[in-house]
C-alpha cells in the first residue's frame, strides 16, 4: 500500500504558484484570450421575454451584413418542445461576424416574432401560481411525533431564514475558442472539465478528435463543467465558417445564463429539553433553482436530531437554471441551521454561550473532537469571552458590537484521475495529468508531488495539466480535485521511481527496496554517498524512458474525506443606517493533509469573502412583473471590494494522518451564517435573511422584516 | 454599441456648433459609454470636449473658485483649495466610485450623470425616460430610488454626489449655448421629471456646461452619505449642510440631499428649524426629523427615510463641531 | 507557420505547459513580441494622431488611429465605437491577421465596474472599457504587459506570486496595475490607503489578503531604489 513519505521537504511548505508569473505579467492566455489568424467573434441572441413561444425567425438581415460569417438557429419555431424559451435571456440565435462589434450589429439585426406568455419570476409569485411551478416534496419524517416532543420541550423557537438567489460572477466568463481542422475539433475553454467537455463534444458531433485545453482559467465556482450552448454554438459555427470562433459571453449574459445558487428559505422550529440538547426539529423549506432546477440542501444541518419532520418545495421560476456553486446546498443549510440553533440558544437561557450550547449539540462523530477544537481556537481568536455578551446588553452610540460563529462540513474525497510519470534518461521528468487548475493551484501542485516523491526540487518537474490529450481526470468540482490529483501523481511518480531503483540497485549492490531518491540523488538508505545523481541515475535507464501511470484507486489510503470547519465573525452594527462593518473574521480550517500551505491557506481566505460576499453584498435582483434580472452587471450586483475586507485569520489544522482532502469548499460554507449570527448579537433581533442589507437591518430593527 | 460619427472639439464654439438633438458631448465618458453600450443612448455623433482648454483648471475667480467643467474628481480631490475652503465638496467626493472613475469621470458629468435606476438601464422593461408610458419602478423593485417626489412620473434619484454639496455652497453654473454664455444658480440647474421627462436639467441639446463658480464660504460645512459597501457604491442617502454662523448660534443653515429625489434635495423646513439655534445633538435630530417629513418613499424603500434622517443629524454635527463621525 | 505559432496559444500534447514560463526565464515571450512589433512599425514615432483634427467628424466606419503603448506606436484601423480594451485585446494589428496579442487588461464587466481592465494612462490608472480607443491617442497608455523591465519583472509582479496575491488570475493584472501605479506615487502606503487605492478593483475568487501583502512587500523592497 503506497503512502506519503513521512518526513516531507515539500509538501505542506509555502510554493508559490508555478504559473505566477505569466498571470501577474498579462502573459497568460486563458481561453478568453486566444487569438487565432482569422478568428471571428461569436454572438448570441437571446429572448427579452421571461416566457415566450418562438413564432418565426428572419435572419435574413443579419446575413446580409458586412463581416457576418455563420448564423444558426438554437431554437425552432413550431417544433414543440424547441421553440419555447423559459428566461429572459434564452438562447435563440448564434452567429459569428469578423469582429465584437460587427457580431453585435449582426445580434441585433435578428428578427424574432414571439408569443409571449404569461410567465413567474419570484418564489413568492411561483408560491401563487402554485403547479407546476411548485412541486412540494414528500415529508421526511423520523423519530417520535414532532409536534408531541416539542409540546414537552424544555425551550422552543421558530423562525423563518434564508438566502437569495446568488450567481457565480466568474470573472472569465464562460466560453470557448472553436477550431475545426477536418474532421479535428480543438477548443480552448473555460472549463472546470476538460474531459467533460471534449467527451459532450465527441458526443455532439460525432468525431473522436476533439482536444480541449484549459491552461488558464478565470474562475468556475461550479458552473463551467461542459461545453454548454454557447460551447457547442461555436463549434457550429466555426464549422460552418470555416474559421475559429470566439464565443465568451458577456456580463450580463454570465449573470443570467451562466448559472446560479438556488435561493434557500426555511420556516424552521426546534425544541430543547433541560440541558439544552436538540430533541425536535421541523422544517418546512423552499427555494427556486430556475425553471427546470431544483433547490435542495442539507437540514438539519450538522447537528443530529431524533425526532424531526422536514418538507422541501421546488419552486420553478423563469430564470435562469442553477448549477453546482461553491459546497451546493451547504451555505443555505448552514445559515438556516445555525441562525436558528443561536435564536434557540437565546431563547433556552439568554446568558449560555453559544459555543457551548453547539459543542453540547455536536453529532457523535468522528468530526467531533476536530469541531470542538476549531470552535475553542476559534473563540480564543476572535475573543469570544470578551467580545460576547447576551443579546439584551444595551450599548452605547449608534454601533453596536456583536460576535457569532458557525460551523460547516464538506466531503472533499479524492475524484477520479489518471496521471503518467515519465523519467528520460537525460534526467528530465514529466508528468501529465487531465486535470485543470481553477486558480486552485492544480498546476503548483503536480509537479510538487512528484518531485517530493522523486526527491527533487519542484521547478525540476514538468507538470503538464489543462489538455483532455492527458490521462482523464474528473470535473473540478466538490473539493475533489486535489485528492484525486495527488494520488494519481503520487503512486505514478513512486512507481517510476521504483522501476529507476531497479536499473540503479545493480549498480550499487543493492536491492532495490534499499534505495532512496532524496536531495537531487539516489542512494543507499542511510549512506547518502553510496549512490549518484539524479542526472547519473537516469543516464542507468537505457535508451526508453521510464513511464509509468497509475490513478486515485492505486493510492487507496492515502486520501479521506469529511472535514469541519468553525468560524468566527467580529462585526459593528450602525442602527442608525443599519450599516454593517465586518471586523475580523477567524477561520478554522482542517483539510486533512496540507499539500500546499500558502495556496491552502488562500482558498480558506478566497472560501471566507466568498461568505463575505453571500452574507452582506451579493444578490440576484428579479424584476417579478417583467421577469428580468435587473441587476446583470458589477455595479448594483454588489461585490465585497479592498475596503470591505476586514483582518481575516486563517487558521489550518494539521492531520496528515487522514491523508488529502479537499479544501475548495469547506470554508465558504459558515461564513454568511457567522456574520448573521454576530448581526443578532450586536443588535439583539434577527435580520433572518441574507444578504444583510442596510434595508433588512433597517427592517428587523423597526420589526417589519 | 451603435456606431457613430466621432468630432474632436478643441474649443467650446466648435463643441456647441457640433451638439444637438442627435448628437452628445463625451467627457469622461464612465457613464455615457456603458449607456451607449446598452443601447440605451444611441447618438449618431459624439462631440469629444476634454480637449477644449477651457472647461479645465481649477482657478480663483475674485474670492470664488472656479472649477471647469473637465476638473476630474481626482483634480479635485487633489485641490489643497477645494480641501481648505469647501470641505463638504471634497467629503462627497473622497469615496465616489472607484479611483479609476474619479481618474476618468469630471465634475460636468457628475452633474450631468444620468439615473441609476436598473429600469432605466434596461431595455426589456418600460421606462418613462426612454419615452415608454410606465415607470416600472413604481410597482417594481423601487429599494433604491427616490423619497421624496415620488408623485413625479419617474422616481429616479439624482445620482450626483457633488451637486448636494455645490447647492449648499450656493455654487452658480456657466453654460454655454447657441446664445452665447450664461451662469445660473446650480440649485435651478437641475429639473424634475415633469418639467422634461428626456433629461435631468436644464441643458438644451446644443449646451455645454463649462464651469462652476462657489462663492466664498464663511460658514462651516460637511457631507455625510451612507452607503451599503465601504466604498465603489452609490449613495443610499447623502446630506451636505453649511451652516452660516453667528457666534455659537446658527444664522443660515443649508442642507442639501443627495441620492434621494430625481434632483438635489433642498430640506428647507430642517434649515429655517436652526435659525437662531445652537447646534446640539438635540437640535440636530430635531431638524433631522423635519428633513424627513415630506417624505413619501415607494413601497421598498422606507429604510432611506431613517438612512437620510441619520445623514442629515450626522451632517450637521459634523459641520459644527469639525469631528467626523 | 511562424505566425500561427506566435500567435496561437499553447495547446495540445507535447507543447508547453503553465508554470513553464517561470522556469525557463521571466517574460521573453514579451520581449520576442516586442521586438517584432519594433520592427514592422517604422516612421510613426512622434507621428500626430490621424483623427484629432477639431470639428472634422470622422468615422462612423473604420480610421486610422495611432495609439502609444508600453512606449510603442502602434498604427491600426478602428471604428470610433470601438473601446481602448477592445483595440488592445481585438483590434491592434501590426498586419493583417497578426494580431500583438495584448490581452493582459481583461474584459469582464466591460462597464467600468470590475477593473480588470485597468492600464495607465499619463500616469493615471483608468478602465480602458470606459474609454474610445479613438480618444486616447496622443497619451502614454501601460498596460500590464509594460509594467517589467526588460526581462525584470516590476517588484510588485514578484511580490503577487510570493504572497500569492491571485488564485485564477483574471483580475490580476488590473490589480498589479493599480498597485503599480499606487507605489508610483505612494512610496510606503498604509494598509488604509492600499485598500482605497485598490477598491476600483474586483476578485471573485477573494485572493485580497494576498494582494495587500504583495503591495506591502513590494513597497520595502522598493525602499533601497
Amino acid at each position: 500500500m503506497p503512502s506519503w513519505p513521512e518526513q516531507r521537504q515539500i509538501i505542506g511548505a509555502n510554493v508559490p504558484r508555478l504559473d505566477g508569473l505569466e498571470k501577474v505579467s498579462g502573459q497568460a492566455k486563458y481561453s478568453f484570450d486566444v487569438n487565432l489568424p482569422g478568428l471571428l467573434h461569436g454572438k448570441i441572441v437571446r429572448s427579452p421575454h421571461a416566457k415566450a413561444k418562438v413564432v418565426s425567425i428572419d435572419t435574413g438581415p443579419a446575413e446580409r451584413m458586412p463581416g457576418v460569417r455563420a448564423v444558426i438557429n438554437l431554437k425552432t419555431p413550431g417544433e414543440q418542445g424547441k421553440d419555447t424559451v423559459e428566461y429572459a435571456g434564452d438562447e435563440v440565435v448564434a452567429l459569428a461576424a469578423a469582429t465584437p462589434e460587427l457580431a453585435e450589429d449582426a445580434a441585433r439585426a435578428v428578427r424574432i416574432e414571439y408569443e409571449v406568455l404569461p410567465h413567474v419570476a419570484s418564489e413568492a409569485a411561483a408560491f401563487q401560481a402554485g403547479p407546476p411551478a411548485v412541486r412540494v416534496g414528500n415529508k421526511d419524517e423520523r423519530g417520535e411525533d414532532v409536534d408531541a416532543v416539542l409540546a414537552r420541550a424544555a425551550a422552543t423557537h421558530e423562525g423563518t431564514y434564508g438566502c437569495e438567489v446568488v450567481t457565480h460572477v466568474c470573472l472569465e466568463t464562460h466560453g470557448l475558442v472553436a477550431k475545426w481542422d477536418g474532421d479535428n475539433l480543438t477548443v480552448w475553454a473555460s472549463t472546470q472539465a476538460v474531459h467533460a467537455t471534449k467527451n459532450a463534444l465527441v458526443n455532439h458531433f460525432n468525431t473522436p478528435n476533439v482536444t480541449c485545453v484549459t491552461h488558464y482559467m478565470g474562475g468556475g465556482f461550479g458552473s463551467k463543467f461542459g461545453p454548454d450552448v454557447q460551447g457547442i454554438a461555436a463549434a457550429e459555427l466555426a464549422r460552418k465558417a470555416g474559421a475559429p470562433v470566439k464565443l465568451m459571453l458577456d456580463r450580463a449574459e454570465e449573470h443570467v445564463a451562466g448559472g446560479n445558487r438556488p435561493s434557500g428559505y426555511g420556516k424552521v422550529k426546534a425544541g430543547v429539553d433541560a440541558n439544552g440538547k436538540l430533541i425536535a426539529f421541523d422544517a418546512s423549506t423552499w427555494g427556486t433553482g430556475g425553471h427546470s432546477r431544483g433547490a435542495g440542501f442539507p437540514l438539519p444541518y450538522i447537528y443530529e436530531v431524533e425526532n424531526r419532520r422536514r418538507q422541501h418545495t421546488d419552486l420553478f421560476i423563469n430564470a435562469g437554471d442553477a448549477r453546482a456553486m461553491r459546497a451546493p446546498g451547504h451555505p443555505q443549510g448552514c445559515l438556516i441551521m445555525e441562525a436558528l440553533m443561536d435564536d434557540l440558544c437565546h431563547r433556552f437561557d439568554p446568558n449560555l454561550d453559544p459555543v457551548e450550547f453547539r459543542i453540547r449539540n455536536l453529532p457523535n462523530s468522528n468530526l467531533q473532537p476536530i469541531w470542538i477544537k476549531e470552535l475553542r481556537l476559534g473563540a480564543a481568536r476572535i475573543g469570544w469571552n470578551e467580545k460576547w455578551h447576551p443579546r439584551d446588553a444595551s450599548q452605547p452610540g449608534p454601533w453596536k458590537h456583536g460576535v457569532g460563529c458557525a460551523i460547516g462540513t464538506w466531503g472533499g474525497r479524492a475524484g477520479s484521475a489518471q496521471a503518467t510519470c515519465t523519467i528520460q534518461p537525460t534526467g528530465h521528468v514529466t508528468v501529465e495529468c487531465g486535470t485543470q487548475d481553477l486558480g486552485t493551484g492544480t498546476t503548483t501542485l503536480v509537479p510538487m508531488v512528484a518531485a517530493e516523491i522523486l526527491g527533487l526540487r519542484v521547478e525540476e518537474v514538468n507538470g503538464r495539466i489543462g489538455s483532455s490529450d492527458y490521462p482523464p481526470a474528473g470535473g473540478s468540482g466538490g473539493s475533489t480535485t486535489c485528492g484525486g490529483v495527488s494520488l494519481a501523481v503520487a503512486v505514478a511518480s513512486m512507481q517510476a521511481r521504483d522501476e529507476l531503483f531497479t536499473k540503479v540497485a545493480p549498480k550499487l549492490g543493492v536491492q532495490p527496496d534499499a534505495l532512496e531518491a532524496e536531495g537531487g540523488r539516489v542512494y543507499v538508505k542511510g549512506d547518502v554517498e553510496r549512490g549518484y545523481t539524479w542526472r547519473q541515475a537516469c543516464a542507468l535507464i537505457g535508451q526508453e524512458p521510464i513511464r509509468q501511470s497509475a490513478s486515485r484507486n492505486d493510492g487507496r489510503g492515502m486520501s479521506s474525506s469529511g472535514v469541519g470547519g468553525a468560524q468566527f465573525a467580529d462585526v459593528s452594527v450602525d442602527v442608525e443606517t443599519g450599516r454593517v462593518r465586518l471586523n475580523k473574521v477567524v477561520a478554522v480550517a482542517d483539510c486533512g493533509l496540507v499539500m500546499n500551505r500558502l495556496l491552502c491557506e488562500s482558498q480558506v481566505y478566497g472560501g471566507v469573502i466568498g461568505g463575505i460576499n453571500y452574507g452582506l453584498f451579493e444578490l440576484r435582483r428579479m424584476d417579478e412583473k417583467y421577469g428580468q434580472h435587473i441587476n446583470a452587471d458589477m455595479e448594483l450586483y454588489l461585490l465585497a471590494s479592498a475596503g470591505d475586507i476586514p483582518e481575516i485569520d486563517v487558521v489550518l489544522l494539521d492531520y496528515p494522518e487522514r491523508g488529502t482532502i479537499g479544501i475548495g469548499e469547506p470554508p465558504t460554507i459558515p461564513t454568511a451564517a457567522a456574520i448573521s449570527n454576530a448581526v443578532a448579537n450586536a443588535i439583539g433581533v434577527r435580520v433572518p435573511t441574507i444578504p444583510i442589507t442596510p434595508r433588512r437591518v433597517i427592517e428587523a430593527l423597526e420589526g417589519r422584516a | 454599441m451603435k456606431t457613430f460619427a466621432y468630432i474632436h472639439a478643441d474649443s467650446i464654439s466648435t463643441a456647441v456648433k457640433n451638439l444637438g438633438k442627435d448628437s452628445l458631448a463625451l467627457a469622461g465618458g464612465t457613464d455615457l459609454i456603458n449607456l451607449m453600450k446598452d443601447h440605451i443612448l444611441e447618438p449618431g455623433t459624439l462631440v469629444n470636449i476634454k480637449g477644449i482648454g477651457e472647461l479645465d483648471g481649477i482657478s480663483a475667480a475674485g474670492d470664488s473658485l472656479r472649477i471647469g467643467a473637465n476638473v476630474t474628481i481626482t483634480e479635485i480631490l487633489d485641490s489643497a483649495e477645494v480641501a481648505s475652503r469647501f470641505p463638504a465638496l471634497q467629503e462627497a467626493l473622497y469615496d465616489v466610485a472607484t479611483p479609476q472613475i474619479r481618474n476618468m469621470s469630471t465634475l460636468g458629468g457628475n452633474l450631468c450623470a444620468r439615473p441609476r435606476c436598473w429600469y432605466y438601464r434596461n431595455e426589456n422593461t418600460p421606462c418613462r425616460k426612454r419615452g415608454d408610458s410606465i415607470c416600472a419602478a413604481v410597482d417594481g423593485d423601487n429599494e433604491l430610488h427616490a423619497i421624496y417626489g415620488t408623485d413625479q412620473p419617474c422616481v429616479m434619484v439624482h445620482p450626483s454626489s457633488a451637486a448636494p454639496p455645490l447647492i449648499a455652497y450656493r455654487a452658480r453654473a456657466g453654460v454655454a449655448g447657441k446664445d452665447g454664455p450664461r451662469e445660473i444658480p446650480l440649485e435651478r440647474f437641475f429639473t424634475m421629471p415633469s418639467v422634461d421627462m428626456s433629461r435631468e436639467n436644464v441643458l438644451k441639446p446644443d449646451d455645454v456646461l463649462t464651469h462652476v463658480v462657489i462663492p466664498p464660504c464663511t460658514g462651516r460645512s460637511a457631507t455625510y452619505e451612507v452607503r451599503h459597501k465601504e466604498s465603489h457604491d452609490w449613495p443610499l442617502a447623502l446630506a451636505s449642510v453649511v451652516l452660516e454662523m453667528d457666534g455659537r448660534r446658527v444664522r443660515q443653515a443649508r442642507i442639501v440631499l443627495g441620492g434621494v429625489a430625481p434632483v438635489p434635495w433642498r430640506a428647507a423646513s430642517a434649515e429655517a428649524s436652526l435659525a437662531g439655534k445652537e447646534i446640539s445633538e438635540l437640535t440636530a435630530t430635531d431638524a433631522a426629523a423635519r428633513a424627513v417629513e415630506d417624505a413619501r418613499p415607494l413601497s421598498g424603500n422606507k429604510f432611506k427615510v431613517q438612512l437620510t434622517r441619520t445623514a442629515v443629524k450626522r451632517a450637521l454635527l459634523a459641520a459644527a463641531t469639525g469631528r467626523r463621525i | 507557420m511562424r505566425e500561427e505559432k506566435h500567435n496561437t496559444p499553447r495547446g495540445g500534447s507535447g507543447q508547453e505547459s503553465p508554470g513553464e514560463l517561470s522556469r525557463r526565464g521571466f517574460l521573453k515571450g514579451v520581449a520576442l513580441s516586442a521586438g517584432a512589433a519594433a520592427v514592422s512599425e517604422n516612421g510613426v514615432l512622434g507621428a500626430s494622431p490621424p483623427a484629432a483634427q477639431s470639428g472634422a467628424p470622422v468615422g462612423p466606419g473604420p480610421v486610422e488611429i495611432v495609439l502609444n503603448v508600453n512606449g510603442q506606436e502602434k498604427r491600426l484601423r478602428v471604428e470610433p465605437r470601438v473601446t481602448l480594451l477592445n483595440a488592445l485585446r481585438d483590434h491592434i494589428e501590426q498586419k493583417a491577421n497578426a494580431p500583438v496579442d495584448l490581452t493582459g487588461s481583461k474584459r469582464v464587466c466591460d462597464r467600468g465596474s470590475c477593473g480588470a481592465c485597468t492600464v495607465i494612462i499619463d500616469d493615471k490608472t483608468v478602465y480602458s472599457c470606459s474609454m474610445l480607443a479613438i480618444e486616447a491617442q496622443g497619451k502614454k497608455i501601460t498596460t500590464v504587459e509594460g509594467l517589467a523591465t526588460g526581462d525584470e519583472p516590476h517588484p510588485v509582479q514578484e511580490a503577487f506570486v510570493e504572497c500569492d496575491g491571485l488564485m485564477c488570475g483574471f483580475c490580476t493584472p488590473g490589480f498589479v496595475v493599480s498597485s503599480k501605479n499606487l507605489l508610483d506615487r505612494h512610496a510606503h502606503p498604509s494598509l488604509e490607503a492600499i485598500k482605497r487605492a485598490l477598491n476600483g478593483n474586483i476578485c471573485r475568487c477573494g485572493t485580497y489578503g494576498g494582494v495587500f501583502k504583495a503591495v506591502q512587500l513590494a513597497s520595502v523592497r522598493m525602499k533601497g531604489g
